[in-house]
C-alpha cells in the first residue's frame, strides 16, 4: 500500500513521468515522502495544487499503476518473525540458557532474512516484475503474449495489462487469489501458486494443457464468480493463458527453492542459488511441456440404439456408484448423490494453509481467506464447474479432480463403467422426472 | 494557512483510496538485490547456470561400513488417541486405529524416525544393485497405511494395495514428482513410480477415510532408514572413510522442515543433523539419542 501511494508520489517528483506505452523501469523507484511538505513552501500555491490534482487523478485512474511488486508467498516464506518465535519457542521449551538461545536466534534471523533476500532476486531474475515481465529461456514462455497480458492498463492503442484489467481484483497481482474481492466469494478465486488446477483434460498429477485453459476463460466455471471472457479476442485469451501458467510457475519455483534453500542450509551463495534454481526450473518447465503427453482420451462407445440400452446403462452405473468396495463414490457423494456423504476434508490450497497457520499462529493475520472445507458435490444441480460434455465427467472420474478430495478412478473402473457411471450422474438432475428423458448432452455431442 | 490542512485531507483520502485497492497482505517481502538478479540472468545466457558448489568428497571414500543408533523419546511417552472412524464404520470400526503422528514404544524407542543421507552423489555398494529394483508395497489395511512410513527409492515401482474390503484412495502430494490420488478398489493393485528424488517426505492420504496418514520418502540413494518400534535403525554399507552428513526427520519434528533436536553420547542431533565417519568394514553405533518432547509438534 505504501509502495503504491509513494509510487504516485514518486512519479509527480520524477523528472519524466512514463510516457504511454512506455514501459516503467523495472528498478524501483520510491520516493520519499517528507520533502513534499518541505518543499511545499518554496512553490507557488497553484503549481502545489496542480501537482497534487495530478497525484489525486493518477491514484485514481490506476489504482496503484505506477509501481506494482510481486510479492512473497507467506504460506511458503513466513515473515522472519513468526520464524523466530517458531524456533524460540522450542528452545525455551529445551531449557537452553539465555545467551545461547539469543545467539541462535540471532543467527537464525540473519540468515532468514538473507535466504529471503536471494529468493526474492532469484524470482525476479526468473520472472522479472508484474510491470516488466521477464521470459527466462528454457520456461517456453512467449514474452509478447507476457506482455500483453501483464503492465497497468488504460494505455492507448497498445493491448496491455489485460490481467490488471480483467483477473487482478479476484486472483491478485502475485495470482495467489488474495485479490481485495476475494473474500466475498465461494468458492474463493484460484490461488495459481501452487501450479494446480482442478478442470483439465490430463491425467492425475499433471498440469492442464493450453487448451484447458483457455477453455476455462472462454466458458467460466459455472457455479462460481469465474466468468466467461468469450467476448475477449482469442489473442487476448492466449495472452491471458500465458500469464496464468507465468505466475503458476512463478509460484512453483518459489515452493521448490524455498524447500532448497532451506534443505542446503546456513545462509545460501549465489552459485548454490544458481544450482537450485536450475533444478526447480527444469522440473517446472519439464511438468509444464509435457502435459499434453497425458489427455485422457476416452474409449469411445457407439450411441444407445434404445431407451433400455440407456436406462440399462444408468442402472449399471448406480450400482457401481453404490458399491462402497471399489470407487466408493457413495464415501463422499452419499448414497443419493446429493454430496451428503458426510466428509469432512480440504483442497490442497486449504490444506497448507491449514498446516502453516498452525505452525505459525501469527500467518493467519497475512492470509485473510476464512478456512472452508472442500465440499462433495450434490450432483443433483446439473451444474458441472469443469463441463458438462460426457467427456468432460469422463475426466474428473477417470483422472480425479486434481487438487481436491475426488480421486482418480482410471484403474478401478473400466472405460464401460466410467461411461455408465457418466450415465447415471448426468441422469440425477432429472430424476425426479417421470419419463426420465435424455439429457441433451447424452448423446455424446462435442466428443 | 488553509492550505496545508486541505492537503492533510486529500492526503488522507488519497491514503484511503490507495488502501482500498491494493492487495490484502501487507508483509510481501523483501526487495530483489539487483546485482543478483543480473548475475543470474547472464550466468544463464551464458549457458553456465550451475555452479559448481563444493567438489564431492566420495573420492577419498574407501571401503564400506555401517551406521546404526537408536531415538528415544527424552520425557513422558504421549498417549496415542484412538482416532475417530466415521466412515465405513462396520469395517474399519472394526479396527482400533490409533494416531501414528508419534509412537513411543514401551522402552521409550521412538519408531517412524527417519534418517537420510544429505551429502550428495554418495559411491553405493553393489550390495543394493538389486534392492533397489525391487517393488515395495504401501498397503492400505486395517484402514490404515502399512507401512506408516515408506521409503522409496527413485528406481523401485511403488505397489498401492488394498486388502480391506472398502475401497480406498491413495492421495500423495509431492513437490517434484506428480502428485497422485489413486482410487484402490478392495483386493486391487496399483502401480506408482516416482522418477525425482524429493527433497523431504511427502505425505499420503486416503480421501475416503480421512483419519488415515502416511508417508513416502523418495530418495535417488539407498541410504535411509525408519526406526522400528524399538526406536532402532541400521544402515548398512555407506561409503567409509569420508565424513557423512545425515538428515532426522519426524512427521511431528517441530523443527524447520520436521527435523528434531536430540543428544547422544556419541553425537548430538542440531536442527536435524548430525556428522559421521565411518571406519572401512567397521561400524558406529550412535547408542541413544534421546529427542526432548521439544522436538514435536504438539
Amino acid at each position: 500500500m505504501t509502495n503504491q501511494l509513494t509510487g504516485a508520489i514518486s512519479v509527480m517528483d520524477s523528472k519524466h513521468s512514463p510516457m504511454p506505452g512506455e514501459l516503467a523501469p523495472s528498478t524501483h523507484h520510491r520516493g520519499p515522502v517528507a520533502p513534499l511538505a518541505e518543499r511545499h513552501g518554496s512553490w507557488s500555491r497553484g503549481a502545489a495544487w496542480a501537482a497534487w490534482a495530478v497525484a489525486v487523478c493518477l491514484t485514481f485512474a490506476g489504482c496503484g499503476q505506477p509501481e506494482v511488486e510481486f510479492g512473497l508467498n507467506r504460506l511458503i516464506v513466513p515473515p522472519v518473525n513468526l520464524v523466530v518465535q517458531s524456533r524460540e519457542a522450542q528452545l525455551v521449551d529445551q531449557n537452553r540458557p539465555a545467551g545461547e538461545i539469543a545467539e541462535e536466534l540471532a543467527t537464525l534471523k540473519e540468515t532468514y532474512l538473507h535466504n529471503e533476500q536471494m529468493l526474492a532476486s532469484a524470482l525476479t531474475a526468473v520472472f522479472g516484475t508484474p510491470d516488466d515481465p521477464y521470459a527466462w529461456p528454457g520456461l517456453g514462455l512467449d514474452i509478447k503474449k507476457l506482455r500483453m497480458a501483464a503492465g497497468p492498463t488504460g494505455v492507448r492503442g497498445v493491448t496491455r495489462g489485460l490481467y490488471r484489467e480483467h483477473c487482478v481484483h479476484c486472483h491478485g497481482i502475485n495470482g495467489d487469489g488474495l485479490g481485495p474481492t476475494a473474500r466475498f466469494l465461494n468458492p474463493y478465486p484460484r490461488n495459481f501458486q501452487l501450479g494446480v488446477f482442478k478442470f483439465t483434460s490430463t491425467n492425475q498429477g499433471r498440469k492442464p494443457t493450453t487448451e484447458d485453459l483457455e477453455r476455462t476463460l472462454r466458458e467460466g466455471i459455472p457455479g462460481t464468480a469465474m466468468p466467461s471472457f468469450r467476448l475477449q479476442s482469442p489473442a487476448e485469451i492466449e495472452a491471458l493463458v500465458e500469464y496464468v501458467k507465468y505466475l503458476s510457475m512463478r509460484g512453483e519455483v518459489q515452493n521448490q527453492l524455498m524447500t532448497a534453500i532451506e534443505a542446503v542450509g546456513g545462509p545460501i551463495d549465489e552459485n548454490q542459488l544458481a544450482e537450485e534454481l536450475q533444478v526447480a526450473l527444469d522440473l517446472v518447465a519439464r511438468s509444464w511441456n509435457e502435459a499434453e503427453d497425458y489427455i485422457v482420451v476416452p474409449a469411445q462407445r457407439p450411441p444407445f440404439r434404445s431407451e433400455q440400452e440407456r436406462l440399462a446403462s444408468i442402472a449399471r452405473g448406480k450400482e457401481i456408484f453404490l458399491n462402497a468396495g471399489k470407487a466408493n463414490c457413495i464415501g463422499c457423494h452419499g448414497p443419493t448423490g446429493l454430496g451428503d456423504g458426510g466428509q469432512v476434508d480440504y483442497d490442497v490450497w486449504t490444506k497448507l494453509q491449514r498446516e502453516q497457520e498452525a505452525r505459525y499462529p501469527g500467518l493467519a493475520q497475512l492470509w485473510p481467506l476464512p478456512v472452508r472445507p472442500a465440499e462433495p458435490r450434490n450432483l443433483h444441480q446439473g451444474i458441472y464447474r469443469g463441463g458438462r460434455r460426457p467427456v468432460d465427467l469422463y475426466r474428473r472420474i477417470y483422472a480425479g479432480i486434481k487438487g481436491t478430495p475426488m480421486p482418480a478412478q482410471g484403474q478401478t473402473l473400466k472405460p464401460d463403467e466410467i461411461w455408465s457411471v457418466v450415465d447415471y450422474v448426468m441422469s440425477l438432475p432429472y430424476e425426479h422426472e417421470q419419463a426420465s428423458p435424455a439429457p441433451p448432452s447424452v448423446h455424446r455431442a462435442g466428443l | 494557512m488553509r492550505c496545508p490542512s486541505l492537503m492533510l485531507v486529500t492526503c488522507a483520502a488519497l491514503l484511503t483510496t490507495a488502501v482500498g485497492c491494493g492487495d490484502s497482505s501487507s508483509d510481501r517481502g523483501p526487495r530483489a538485490k539487483p546485482e543478483v538478479v543480473q548475475n543470474l540472468r547472464a550466468r544463464n545466457q551464458a549457458g553456465s547456470a550451475a555452479g559448481q558448489s563444493g567438489g564431492s568428497s566420495m573420492d577419498q571414500a574407501d571401503g564400506w561400513g555401517t551406521i546404526r543408533g537408536r531415538f528415544v523419546y527424552g520425557g513422558q511417552p504421549p498417549a496415542r488417541p484412538p482416532l475417530s472412524v466415521t466412515k465405513d464404520v462396520q469395517f474399519c470400526g472394526q479396527h482400533r486405529v490409533l494416531d501414528e503422528s508419534l509412537v513411543v514404544g514401551p522402552d521409550g524407542g521412538v519408531k517412524n524416525v527417519v534418517v537420510f543421507l544429505r551429502t550428495r552423489d554418495p559411491k553405493v555398494h553393489e550390495s543394493y544393485a538389486e534392492k533397489i529394483k525391487q517393488p515395495v508395497v504401501f498397503d492400505n489395511r486395517d484402514c490404515r497405511f502399512e507401512p506408516h512410513v515408506l521409503l522409496v527409492h527413485t528406481s523401485q515401482p511403488v505397489e498401492i494395495l488394498n486388502s480391506d474390503p472398502v475401497g480406498h484412495n491413495t492421495s500423495v502430494q509431492f513437490q517434484r514428482n506428480p502428485s497422485f490420488s489413486q482410487g484402490v478398489a478392495s483386493n486391487q493393485r496399483v502401480v506408482q513410480k516416482m522418477d525425482v528424488a524429493e527433497t523431504l517426505p511427502a505425505p499420503a492420504a486416503c480421501n475416503v477415510h480421512p483419519w488415515m496418514g502416511g508417508w513416502i520418502v523418495v530418495k535417488d540413494n539407498p541410504y535411509m532408514a525408519v526406526t522400528d518400534e524399538n526406536g532402532n535403525f541400521v544402515i548398512e554399507n555407506v561409503p567409509a572413510g569420508v565424513e557423512l552428513e545425515f538428515q532426522v526427520w519426524h512427521e511431528r519434528g517441530a523443527g524447520n522442515q520436521g527435523s528434531v533436536d536430540g543428544t547422544g553420547s556419541v553425537t548430538n542431533v542440531d536442527r536435524g543433523r548430525f556428522k559421521v565417519t565411518v571406519p572401512k568394514d567397521g561400524e558406529v553405533d550412535l547408542k541413544d539419542i534421546t529427542l526432548p518432547p521439544s522436538s514435536f509438534r504438539s
